[in-house]
């Protein structure tokens, strides 16, 4: 009998700051500086909030438009 | 209170900007120079593709392709303690990956220690599709004409790059970014390490182009060969703040602005200390036509720049 696995295409995280904490813990590096980061989280939020996007990707040029 | 600027609070309090609302089906795809292979799928980082192209191959629209810097000496022409570069061909970004997202990784410091292609031939990344995205990038442009082309022509039925892309945190060294016709791009936080910006709306025009923060260098210390920024018109709403221009270039023109362009450049700083507007060849600012207006702009007297035109 074979087994058949199923990856869902988002499961590397379905955010940026998902995707950015899965890198950190793979050891591969950083794409945001952690105060990005938390501005990143911040933006996410506001998005599901006004347009129920779980599946989103912001970029810098955004995040650092947070003051 | 955390606030949001403009760009993702405007027109009555819309986020908008670049968020991207992801194709339910989009994939993150990895790219891994030194431990990734061109036999692994690209889809996680253990199992990364080995090449740009090979990313960009895997890639379908609207996905996100995750780049690891190389190790240091990790490339054929490096020594031991240069950072690896992506000896590659240069890249090409099809039609229709719109919304391609290529992300650098990296290890500490900025862009210039990150994610690097050296393209051998060709262009660094030739982009054919609309709201193509690079961050954290450095491409060495040294054996090619450009780093970057963000293509457009009428219609943009096959070339559309110059409509919606950005381009953040990067480093461009050598050569050239080209941008034909096209609107609403956006370039941020980018160093040009004696490369140029070039707008080009000469046969498609152009509107809405942007460029912030962004640091222009010289070459290594000589004059470089031409400006470091031109815009041949007609483009319109064009608009660039808070750049930096190091030393005079070899004919002291540092931006050369031909044809006719309306739009602003604001709060920039010029390293010279005679600095001039005008609309002929060598003047340090050239507007050839149009209201093109230079506004709290400095050179390094600290003298205000002036419209004399």
């Amino acid at each position: 009998m074979a087994n058949i696995i199923i990856q869902k295409p988002d499961s590397f995280g379905k955010t940026r700051s998902e995707q950015e904490k899965n890198l950190r813990s793979e050891g591969w590096g950083h794409t945001l500086t952690d105060e990005q980061l938390e501005k990143c989280k911040f933006l996410e939020k506001r998005v599901r909030e006004k347009y129920g996007a779980n599946k989103n990707f912001i970029t810098a040029i955004d995040i650092d438009k947070v003051k | 209170m955390t606030m949001v600027t403009d760009g993702l609070f405007q027109y009555g309090g819309e986020p908008v900007g670049s968020v991207r609302f992801t194709n339910p089906w989009a994939s993150v795809i990895f790219v891994d120079g030194d431990d990734g292979a061109t036999r692994f799928e690209g889809n996680k980082p253990n199992r990364a593709k080995l090449t740009f192209a090979q990313g960009i191959t895997a890639a379908s629209y609207n996905d996100i392709i995750y780049v690891r810097p190389r190790k240091p000496g990790g490339s054929t022409a490096g020594d031991a303690s240069d950072v690896g570069w992506y000896a590659e061909v240069g890249t090409t970004i099809p039609f229709a990956k719109h919304a391609l997202s290529i992300i650098g990784v990296l290890h500490g410091g900025s862009s210039m220690y990150g994610a690097m292609l050296w393209p051998s031939d060709g262009c660094g990344f030739d982009v054919y599709a609309s709201a193509f995205h690079a961050e954290n990038l450095n491409v060495h442009a040294e054996s090619v004409t450009y780093a970057v082309r963000l293509r457009g022509t009428a219609g943009y039925a096959t070339q559309a790059g110059a409509c919606g892309s950005t381009l953040t945190n990067c480093t461009f060294g050598y050569g050239s970014v080209l941008v034909t016709g096209g609107g609403d791009t956006r370039i941020s936080g980018c160093q040009f390490r004696n490369a140029a910006l070039n707008y080009d709306a000469s046969a498609t025009p152009a509107r809405r182009h942007r460029v912030e923060n962004c640091w222009f260098g010289a070459n290594n210390g000589a004059a470089r060969t031409g400006p470091y920024f031109s815009i041949a018109g007609s483009q319109s709403e064009f608009l660039m703040k808070g750049c930096y221009f190091d030393q005079p270039t070899s004919t002291d023109e540092y931006i050369s602005s031909t044809g006719v362009n309306d739009g602003l450049i604001a709060d920039c700083y010029f390293a010279d200390n005679d600095m001039s507007w005008g609309t002929t060849a060598g003047d340090e600012i050239r507007v050839a036509s149009g209201t093109l207006a230079v506004v709290g702009c400095y050179d390094d007297t600290g003298t205000m720049i002036t419209n004399t035109g």
